[in-house]
């Protein structure tokens, strides 16, 4: 039954590789470009005709024709004296703040949760450590933040650091954990042992889920600095977006609410392409519809 | 003289004994296959083998040598996970040579002609991703070889393939086998795949893993299952896997409840 053994079926014809060639696999999608602009121009229309037709108030919610053009004549100005804040320094302030804190929280909860990983004797403290400082939310730091910096960028980068630093070392030791006991095994049998062995597999293959909390830690970083120029250590969007409401430039809240949004888009998507790049295996094969939320 | 000799090796995890007093003797270049219910310590003994764990008591010696940690030459595959995602096929041959100190450049032109030599060389820089079932499991199987392994310890390597895939796999095992002269054992839970492939079948007992019966099968490649002695030999392995199950599955009061294993085990042995 079956077929005949001689029949030499492992050299029979093998599918053409040419057919999804580079060229072809990387040509660009226009898809989710078209449908991210249709979108804000949607938003964009529905919002002016909202204000045109009286449904919404300007006063409130005043129109992207209004605020615009208001940030291009006042460069976005409030507050008086030490407390003014200009629209383009707090954008500045408040990116430099949150890239520095997240990359020092993320590098950090790599580098404890790596080594929390690889020894077991500092895991057993360790994890419980993080995990108490984790749940902490990141707002519950900036009393301890401006006491400890003053109101300022030190205070901003710290209140980042600590809303990520831990959850990140706990997501690292989740991913390096979660690698498959078998990826390991084959490796030793394949001669692999010591540092190789965690730079060419462990790392490797727990990076897709370290990746995905990185993602997860901007949003946090992202929240962590804006709640924290709010809530007093001042200057940066998030203090901007407070003062515009006590003086109720509501055109700036406006602008300043619509650069949040956007500002935290462009950081996310940076974060996907890096990801893409860095983790180019997943975008190739079976496995390249899952990463592309 | 063996190549594999197993003496009075037990491994405990805790208080539950997984393999109790294990002996085997595997000759040099055959084939065997380790058959039992899910639990019965096969993929324990495959990776004491391998080195990957420690007996806890007795010993295992590969060509006389004392087994105490991964060796060169004897290569463990799994039915998961096998290949590395994060590498091309080629660099995935390329690993082990690697390991062993290999130059990069060396390394990448041996695993080359290792593809080449099993017809995958078109699917060198191809992600492990993009590969069938069928063909992650040939680029384990080439990654192993390259390496010119004196054991080869394959845990149910088509075990997640297809019914036809798993049946040209077995074929292109005995093939590429033949080749290398390693010395293979192979765990499987599918009796005819054992019947097909091994020269020697050991059946192993659930929890704690015992040696019940070891079956020599003489019958030249290729083989039937369906021919006369074959099913002979199929129908009392049978027999004594379904009973194995079933002690393993089912509680003693349940089993007298109902009476599985007598009516099963009664009609298939001779």
């Amino acid at each position: 039954m079956g077929l005949p053994s001689n029949i030499r079926i492992w050299r029979a014809p093998v599918a053409s590789p040419t057919r999804d060639g580079a060229a072809g696999r990387r040509r660009f999608n226009w898809r989710p470009v078209a449908g991210l602009a249709g979108a804000w121009v949607l938003l964009g229309t529905a919002w002016e005709a909202g204000a045109r037709a009286g449904i919404l108030n300007p006063a409130i919610l005043p129109p992207p024709s209004q605020f615009i053009p208001y940030l291009i004549e006042t460069s976005g100005a409030v507050g008086l004296g030490v407390n003014k804040v200009s629209y383009a320094t707090a954008l500045v302030e408040t990116v430099i703040r949150v890239a520095v804190g997240f990359g020092l929280g993320v590098g950090a909860g790599l580098v404890a949760g790596t080594l929390l990983s690889a020894l077991p004797w500092a895991r057993a403290v360790g994890v419980p450590v993080a995990q108490i400082l984790a749940p902490i939310a990141p707002i519950a730091w900036i009393p301890l933040a401006i006491v400890l910096f003053g109101t300022g960028d030190g205070a901003a980068v710290f209140v980042v650091f600590m809303g990520i630093a831990a959850s990140m070392t706990l997501a690292t030791v989740a991913a390096l954990g979660g690698v498959p006991g078998e990826y390991i095994k084959s490796a030793r049998s394949l001669g692999s042992k010591g540092w190789r062995l965690w730079l060419r597999v462990i790392l490797p293959a727990a990076a897709p889920g370290i990746a995905t909390a990185v993602r997860l830690s901007f949003f946090a970083a992202w929240m962590s600095v804006l709640a924290g120029e709010m809530a007093g250590i001042n200057s940066g969007l998030g203090s901007l977006v407070i003062l515009g409401q006590q003086e109720f430039q509501m055109k700036l809240v406006m602008a300043g609410l619509v650069t949040i949004g956007l500002l935290g888009f462009l950081f996310d998507r940076s974060l996907l392409l890096i990801r893409r790049r860095v983790l180019w295996w997943e975008t190739r094969g079976a496995r390249a519809v899952a990463s592309d939320a | 003289m063996p190549e594999i000799r197993i003496s009075g090796v037990c491994r405990d995890f805790g208080h539950h004994r997984a393999l109790d007093h294990v002996d085997l003797a595997v000759e040099h270049g055959s084939l065997t296959a380790l058959v039992g219910p899910t639990g019965c310590g096969k993929t324990t003994l495959l990776e004491l083998i391998a080195g990957l764990q420690d007996p806890s008591r007795g010993h295992i010696t590969i060509d006389g040598d004392t087994v105490v940690g991964p060796r060169p030459d004897t290569i463990l595959i799994f039915q998961h996970h096998n290949l590395f995602d994060w590498l091309t096929v080629r660099e995935n041959v390329a690993f082990g040579l690697r390991n062993r100190g290999l130059s990069r450049q060396e390394s990448r032109r041996r695993a080359t002609e290792q593809l080449e030599r099993v017809g995958l060389a078109p699917f060198a820089d191809r992600v492990p991703g993009e590969l069938s079932g069928g063909m992650r499991q040939r680029v384990a199987l080439a990654r192993a070889l390259v390496l010119a392994p004196k054991v080869l310890l394959m845990d149910e390597p088509f075990g997640s393939l297809d019914q036809q895939t798993r049946r040209i796999m077995q074929r292109y095992l005995l093939s590429t086998w033949r080749d290398s002269k390693a010395t293979i054992v192979l765990v499987t839970h599918d009796l005819d795949e054992a019947l097909r492939l091994a020269d020697r079948i050991v059946l192993l007992s659930a929890s704690p893993g015992r040696l019940v019966e070891v079956v020599d099968v003489p019958a030249p490649h290729p083989r039937n299952v369906d021919d006369g002695r074959l099913r002979l030999l199929r129908d009392r392995l049978l027999g004594h896997l379904e009973e194995e199950v079933a002690l393993s599955e089912f509680a003693g009061a349940e089993l007298s409840a109902v009476p599985l294993v007598m009516e099963v085990g009664g009609g298939r042995s001779e």
